[in-house]
């Protein structure tokens, strides 16, 4: 499509549009006159004379009567007038509009006949301007068989080749065969070794480096399925602490120790070791560790009892540093750090271990100044004598005492009710 | 060679351009006459639809003269009548006038043709 042309067709189109607009304005026009003087027509005979200010010459007027209010000339067209009384032109006006009507409606449609066209045309003139253009391509029926054919034979070569390739490989593994990817894959699991081996979380490591080279394996894809199965096998024999022997490209040595963790099902006293903190104290060379040895879950969203508790009432003899950080102390589960109250529920302490590689239970890293709560609980009950009756709502003992000092919930008091 | 078509050309077009322009007069006095035929169908309608004692003038010149009811209706029937008949000359004279440039063109693309070849013969000539 040639702009010109169409620049052209649009000028043609404009002019047309235009046109029918000056007509439809004329023609409003008529019909706003035409109602203006149906009004004063029928104003006319409600008096006998009107007062008025009769033109004389086109600058002057002079103040007149008007006396035959109801007598009106009305012109027909061609020069012909008749005479009539003022209700009977009014009919005439209204005819005269209804003509009128039928010609505005007819005019409005060809108005809106007329406007999709030229938005079409200056659709076609952008699109053109912008430079797109119909993208066609020519289909042949023939030759788009002779074109399957020859991919089908391709396809099959080159799934031959790669057998052929594969074979090659199993022949000799120890050479230097491999595209440099792999190889990029191997410096790569390299230095993930080494990082690991600065790491010290141990389970959390191991399982990441075995799903790590898991994913790697399959983002290889199919050419490297047979080599994978062989360094499985190769990696299998390594988990047991050997490593096969000439194979040095595609080693992967994992190396692993256990530690042991913390049972938090087993000792909940409140007189936990405190010799534990210090050991676990030298061994932090990470940030991570630091979440190891705190038990540091992420505040609850669930709606504790003491959700806004920030402050416990421990024992201060058990603290002394002076960080003066927010701790809970939870004798169940160990040292909370956080806002909230810790959820630990004391029936999923024993699984939570391996759930929650931070949590660390018994090893209180932190010695802060706990400010002390006034509690009745001080002479009361031992705070483990709550433990059942608290227990489901998976909230640390010692929560009476929090509780007391607050408005009792209706379950709580229908607990205590209860028990 | 080439001269004598391009003469037969111009003189061709020039015919061409002319009856075009006689179609166009024609075109315009058909219009104005269409827009009478209405108005005065228009009027028909409206001294029809007037009671016999009613006044009818006509405007001659700046005077108003009266007329009589049946006069007036007679007059502007055959006003309509004469408008129809006009019309229907300048149809046909527009038909005919359509045609004749029809021919023209016709002749005036073969000469076009026969010239444009002319030409390109005098290029490889030359």
């Amino acid at each position: 499509m040639d702009t010109q042309h169409l620049q052209r067709l649009k000028v043609e189109q404009d002019k047309a549009l235009a046109e029918t607009d000056r007509q439809l304005q004329q023609w409003r026009q008529f019909h706003s006159d035409y109602v203006a003087l149906k009004k004063r027509l029928s104003s006319l005979p409600m008096r006998i004379t009107h007062e008025v200010m009769v033109p004389v010459g086109s600058l002057a007027f002079m103040p007149g009567r008007l006396v035959h209010t109801n007598e009106v000339l009305v012109l027909l067209g061609d020069n012909y007038f008749v005479e009539r009384s003022a209700s009977q032109a009014v009919d005439i006006v209204s005819r005269r509009l209804q003509e009128l009507d039928t010609n505005l409606s007819s005019l409005q449609k060809q108005r809106e006949l007329l406007m999709p066209r030229t938005q079409f045309t200056s659709d076609l003139i952008t699109t053109e301007i912008a430079g797109q253009k119909e993208i066609v391509e020519p289909f042949d029926e023939e030759k788009e068989t002779v074109w399957r054919e020859r991919h089908k034979e391709y396809l099959r070569q080159a799934g031959q080749a790669r057998q052929k390739g594969r074979a090659a490989c199993r022949e000799n593994p120890g050479k230097e065969a491999g595209p440099t990817d792999r190889q990029v894959w191997e410096r790569l699991d390299q230095l993930e070794l080494q990082e690991s081996q600065r790491n010290e979380l141990e389970g959390q490591s191991l399982r990441h480096t075995t799903q790590r080279t898991e994913s790697r394996r399959g983002a290889e894809g199919y050419s490297s399925s047979e080599e994978s199965t062989s360094q499985e096998e190769e990696e299998e024999e390594e988990e047991e602490g050997e490593e096969p022997v000439g194979q040095t490209q595609r080693v992967k040595v994992i190396r692993f120790s256990h530690t042991t963790l913390p049972d938090d099902s087993v000792d909940r006293g409140v007189g936990r070791s405190e010799s534990a903190t210090e050991d676990t104290l030298a061994s932090i060379q990470s940030p991570a560790d630091v979440y190891r040895l705190v038990k540091a879950s992420p505040p609850s969203i669930l709606r504790t009892r003491h959700s806004h508790a920030g402050h416990r009432h421990t024992d201060p003899s058990q603290f002394g540093d002076g960080q003066g950080k927010k701790v809970t102390f939870d004798p169940s589960g160990g040292v909370t750090f956080g806002p909230s109250g810790g959820t630990t529920l004391k029936d999923d302490a024993g699984t939570k271990d391996k759930a929650d590689p931070f949590h660390v239970s018994t090893h209180k890293a932190f010695h802060d100044v706990v400010v002390e709560r006034p509690t009745q609980l001080i002479s009361g009950c031992h705070p483990l004598l709550d433990l059942t009756s608290t227990a489901p709502d998976g909230i640390p003992e010692g929560h009476n005492a929090a509780a007391s000092t607050r408005p009792a919930s209706r379950f709580q008091l229908a607990r205590q009710k209860k028990t | 060679m080439a001269e004598g078509t391009q003469k037969r050309l111009q003189a061709e077009l020039e015919k061409f351009q002319g009856v075009q322009k006689d179609i166009q007069k024609a075109v315009t006095v058909r219009q104005k006459l269409d827009a009478q035929l209405n108005e005065n169908t228009l009027v028909k309608e409206e001294l029809d639809r007037v009671e016999e004692e009613a006044k009818v003038f006509k405007l001659v010149g700046p005077v108003l003269v009266k007329q009589d009811l049946s006069e007036a209706r007679s007059n502007v029937q055959k006003r309509i009548d004469y408008i129809n008949g006009e019309l229907k000359r300048y149809d046909a004279s527009i038909k005919d006038l359509e045609k004749k440039q029809e021919a023209h063109r016709d002749v005036l693309s073969k000469l076009q043709h026969q010239f444009q070849q002319a030409q390109v013969k005098a290029a490889a000539k030359a």
